[in-house]
């Protein structure tokens, strides 16, 4: 997905057309972003409107130099996440999304991932846990962690080609 | 070969999923400024990232667009909330009504009524003279008493008002950013606002509602500046128009405050978040 810094400043004064057309592009990425964090739909309505709101107000503070623009939107999506995290046993991501689906193909590519490394990325990804909180969560050595994050990424670099 | 196995640790995932420490990150800075191929990987492994966030994604329901796109239009719509009302067409109808005067009254009868109370009330009025004259006086000492303490309370309100004022003028310049700090799962209605002003480099933080803390603990606020972490103050409650000064930071992207044994605190404890918020 390729967000262009222009979006963002014709965001940053305040062009409605060009903020529809960013909802467009990643809307549905800061959505399911949204669910897997908080695993409630109520819950990822807020953190989409509440990331949108924050984009439109703060879209003249991005800096280029610092960040590409897909990341910016991301962390700002992760933070309103993250503050609005609520947690359920009762969702089950995969299914929603399953039934909601927009058809990336890159869905397949999260099952060639071997399910321990899967979830070790998960849970830095998602959950934002540092190295030694995994160790805790998966009961694994700190230097497993590293590798398995390594091994996760390097599966998604082979299949994404 | 050191820089295959700079590759190879694992140290550049870290680094793209924000899990290093400070000297890590400087480590792969410093590495990446080096040596191409470092710049390379860590390229790839973001693209790697970016494929596996997209690969999260859900359509949202038709609504969420709408609702997240409206946020352009509250400026609008606050315009027109703020248009004075218009006046109630029945109120001004009945306010231009002209009283009625009554009819059938004998004017003369209660003028000479009238004349005749005004008189008896002279003759007593002139009888109490000297005693409200000797009143009046002790009432003046009085009034200039009561005129004293007000005057005094009068100045100490226009000193409140005077620092609500240079308060006022603060949270109203234009330069500041505000950020919401929301309770975390573990301080659920915890809030506070910090004020960042990027122009005259300050910032300071406004707590609403301080979140609950374990007996001795301390909440410390951090943030996040690109991959650097930096403490920037304590969490304290401050009284009504109070608010605590912080470090300021230039280019934040994310605060948060977590609950710390102590304030010397090097690092946060990440899994002891109170709250969070981003500029």
């Amino acid at each position: 997905m390729d967000i262009k810094q222009e979006t963002l400043k014709k965001i940053a004064d305040r062009d409605e057309e060009a903020f529809t057309q960013l909802f467009d592009a990643i809307g549905p990425t800061i959505y399911g972003l949204a669910l897997r964090i908080t695993e409630s739909r109520e819950k990822a309505d807020k953190v989409v409107e509440e990331s949108f709101s924050r984009i439109w107000r703060t879209a003249s503070s991005y800096d280029p130099s610092r960040i590409n623009p897909f990341y910016w939107i991301i962390n700002i999506a992760k933070s309103a996440a993250l503050e609005n995290e609520a947690r359920s046993d009762q969702f089950d991501f995969f299914a929603y999304q399953e039934s909601n689906s927009i058809g990336s193909n890159l869905r397949d590519m999260l099952n060639s991932i071997d399910t321990k490394h899967r979830k070790v990325l998960e849970l830095a990804f998602f959950r934002q846990m540092e190295e030694s909180q995994i160790e805790q969560e998966m009961n694994i050595p700190v230097g497993t962690v590293a590798t398995r994050l390594r091994l996760a990424i390097k599966v998604m670099r082979r299949v994404q080609g | 070969m050191k820089v295959q196995a700079f590759i190879t640790s694992g140290i550049l995932e870290k680094y793209v999923l924000n899990m290093t420490t400070e000297q890590e990150v400087q480590e792969v800075l410093d590495m990446a400024s080096q040596h191409l191929e470092i710049k390379e990987e860590l390229a790839a492994i973001r693209q790697s990232l970016q494929g596996y966030i997209l690969a999260h994604q859900v359509m949202p329901p038709a609504n969420l667009k709408e609702n997240s796109l409206s946020v352009t239009k509250s400026k609008r719509t606050n315009d027109i909330r703020s248009e004075p009302a218009r006046p109630n067409r029945s109120y001004r109808k009945s306010a231009e009504k002209k009283p009625s005067s009554p009819s059938g009254t004998n004017y003369m009868g209660i003028a000479s009524a009238l004349l005749a109370l005004a008189l008896i009330a002279a003759s007593f009025s002139a009888y109490s003279f000297y005693k409200d004259v000797e009143r009046a006086g002790e009432e003046v000492e009085a009034a200039k008493a009561e005129t004293a303490s007000v005057e005094k309370q009068l100045a100490s309100e226009e000193q409140r008002v005077k620092d609500l004022n240079t308060q006022l003028s603060f949270y109203h310049d234009r330069n500041n950013q505000l950020m919401t700090l929301a309770g975390s799962r573990r301080a659920p209605g915890a809030r506070a606002t910090v004020y960042w002003n990027k122009e005259t480099t300050s910032a300071v933080i406004d707590v609403v509602k301080m979140p609950d803390l374990v007996s001795g603990r301390v909440a410390v606020i951090w943030v996040n500046t690109g991959r650097q972490t930096q403490k920037i103050g304590v969490l304290k409650p401050n009284n009504p128009g109070e608010t605590t000064p912080l470090t300021f930071v230039a280019n934040p992207d994310l605060f948060y405050v977590t609950e710390e044994i102590s304030s010397d605190v090097e690092r946060p404890n990440r899994s002891r978040i109170l709250m969070t918020g981003s500029l």
